[in-house]
């Protein structure tokens, strides 16, 4: 367990930026793991398996909080007010930051390929979506990250 | 702003991986909610002997407020100081009597 738990932990704050959710997100993913263990498989390796609970779990509390929050602030994300209040320019603030800057769809491909190191086709796989279009959304995705953090990191323009 | 040096987009977000973490002690509180589950599961009746033990208690206390409202009323209202008269057996028994004679006929 402990093996797996700092990639699920990036994948988490990735998609939903440094918050108290991270954490229950977290053993939610484990607990979900634990009970579908008699149906696993094993078609996948178990951090495919525990990241791709932990892609939808993030993708749910999204969908949440958009629900929750769109009457009372037009920001989508805690996590883009956080990273501007608390350390604004430590390295992983600035990611965070530009992370929940993109749209759900993307940002689950950018933590997919570019946090956990994950292929085109495991993502497209994890994902349901045709390779073509991970590729599309990453394209997109990275123009958008390099324009935003640029300013911030030198030597980014190395594709 | 200062620029902070980075090789790449990629070395950055490698970077952002590799400081993620939960809180503290982590594994053990997944523990403790997991041996929770198996628990449940070993003795899915324990669950729910509490659950309704639960409500079977709420159940009482709302019944037991009510009952002591209605005596309270009961006692008021009646200007004596009985357990006939806090139950209100003197009311019940105007009002069967009252009916009574509104059902029988004028002589």
């Amino acid at each position: 367990m402990r093996r797996y738990e700092r990639p699920i932990a990036a994948t988490i704050t990735g998609m939903l930026g440094r918050c108290d959710e991270v954490d229950e997100i977290g053993q939610q993913v484990f607990i979900r793991f634990y009970e579908a263990l008699p149906k696993f498989r094993g078609d996948s390796s178990v951090k495919t398996y525990l990241t791709r609970i932990a892609i939808n779990l993030s993708l749910n509390e999204l969908k949440r909080r958009k629900r929750r929050f769109t009457l009372f602030r037009p920001v989508e994300d805690a996590a883009e007010i956080r990273s501007n209040d608390a350390e604004p320019h430590s390295d992983m603030a600035l990611i965070e930051q530009a992370l929940a800057r993109l749209s759900p769809d993307a940002r689950d491909v950018v933590v997919l390929r570019l946090v956990n190191g994950y292929s085109t086709e495991e993502t497209a796989e994890m994902l349901a979506i045709p390779v073509g279009t991970v590729l599309s959304r990453l394209s997109i995705a990275r123009k958008k990250l390099r324009d935003w953090l640029a300013p911030h990191f030198t030597d980014m323009i190395k594709e | 702003m200062n620029p902070i040096q980075k090789d790449s987009l990629e070395d950055a977000f490698k970077q952002f991986a590799a400081e993620s973490h939960f809180q503290p002690h982590f594994a053990e509180r997944l523990q403790a909610r997991l041996s929770a589950l198996r628990e449940v599961r070993a003795n899915p009746f324990d669950i729910f002997a509490n659950e309704m033990s639960a409500l079977f208690r709420r159940v009482v206390i709302a019944g037991a407020v009510v009952i002591t409202l209605l005596s309270a009323y009961n006692l008021s209202s009646g200007g004596e100081w009985s357990v006939s008269a806090a139950f209100g057996v003197a009311q019940l028994a105007d009002m069967h009597e009252g009916s009574v004679d509104w059902m029988l006929p004028d002589e």
